[in-house]
């Protein structure tokens, strides 16, 4: 790619290339606030919780867990096995954020979703020579933090004001980004195998694990055989 | 739930999911590298990542696993496959198309 972005545009570049995944959050938010407002929670509870935990579907488990009467302590530890693959996403995100100041990435550290963490590594990938990647993120941030606090809130508020259809339709935004990008990745045997070990396993531990562990045993797993196996080495 | 109860809750949750995301900062200035096997394991967390959130919402969108033509998500999945070999790098095609099939066959089947 051509020269490296001055701080400004570098965040402005985090804010632009996640606009699609803003837009994917929105259906998904109005379905965690009307969740939310059905277990009895006012929409500024809602709103708070999708401020401070910030994590989707540890969000919707939590509505369920309410739901059937779970107590406080439960909730929480389902939460922080549910959120640990943050560790993760931290993980392989952090080599590339050697330069950022570290008491910026203390706050920052809270936009680590699913969606902004996808798109950062995928930028940090392609632009090797570009100073402060952080600054990405930190668009990506303000973009999906946006829609996912407003969207909580107005779907604690309005409820199932979306028809069916349009809101089964727009059910389908969040696989439709993933699906995006994933494929990029999906370049030899090792990562359909990958794919296949973390896909396959979520869904049999969504069925047959406890609440919240199925895709963090799941991704370990996946990681692990991929990683450990004698795969033989490609050049890319 | 009373109101005070949930807001300890939402202190709860939040505390201990900032903690999963504290290493992005605590790691970052990380001198020594890696072993390497660590670091191919590293590699993989975004395809496992990601597989791990398309698989259960196409094939499971409503909770229960539900593998078979009549769930529209499954041929939606298959055009966003197939957008996304077409257009790399692109976001809104994938969306767009994706979202649309499901609302047109959400009619249909």
């Amino acid at each position: 790619m051509s020269g490296t972005l001055g701080p400004r545009e570098e965040v402005r570049r985090g804010v632009r290339e996640s606009i699609p995944l803003g837009f994917a959050l929105v259906p998904v938010g109005l379905a965690f606030g009307y969740g939310a407002h059905v277990v009895g929670l006012s929409w500024w509870l809602a709103g708070l919780m999708s401020t401070f935990v910030y994590g989707g579907p540890s969000q919707f488990i939590a509505t369920n867990l309410i739901s059937v009467g779970a107590s406080v302590p439960t909730i929480i530890a389902t939460t922080f096995v549910a959120n640990l693959r943050y560790a993760l996403f931290a993980a392989s995100l952090a080599p590339f954020l050697r330069d950022a100041p570290r008491a910026k990435l203390l706050w920052l550290a809270q936009g680590l979703a699913d969606g902004s963490y996808a798109l950062s590594l995928a930028h940090a990938r392609e632009h090797p020579d570009q100073p402060r990647k952080e600054r990405f993120l930190q668009g990506s941030f303000y973009v999906s933090f946006g829609a996912w606090v407003s969207s909580s809130i107005a779907g604690a508020l309005i409820g199932g004001a979306l028809p069916g259809f349009l809101a089964y339709g727009l059910g389908f935004a969040t696989p439709a980004i993933f699906i995006a990008l994933l494929i990029p990745y999906i370049r030899d045997a090792r990562a359909v195998t990958v794919m296949l070990v973390a896909g396959v396993g979520t869904l049999l531990g969504n069925t047959h694990l406890p609440t919240g562990t199925g895709p963090l045993v799941a991704i370990i797993l996946a990681a692990l055989v991929g990683g450990l196996l004698p795969w033989q080495r490609r050049q890319r | 739930m009373a109101t005070s109860t949930t807001l300890i809750l939402i202190v709860g949750m939040a505390v201990v999911t900032y903690l999963t995301r504290l290493p992005l900062a605590l790691l970052s200035r990380t001198r020594s590298k890696l072993p390497k096997v660590l670091d191919r394991v590293l590699e993989q967390i975004p395809v496992a990542a990601f597989a791990a959130i398309v698989f259960p919402s196409v094939l499971q969108p409503n909770g229960h696993t539900e593998i078979r033509a009549s769930n529209a998500y499954v041929w939606a999945a298959l055009v966003a496959v197939g957008v996304s070999i077409a257009r790399p790098r692109s976001l809104v095609w994938p969306l767009v198309t994706g979202c649309t099939v499901a609302i047109v066959l959400h009619e249909v089947i």
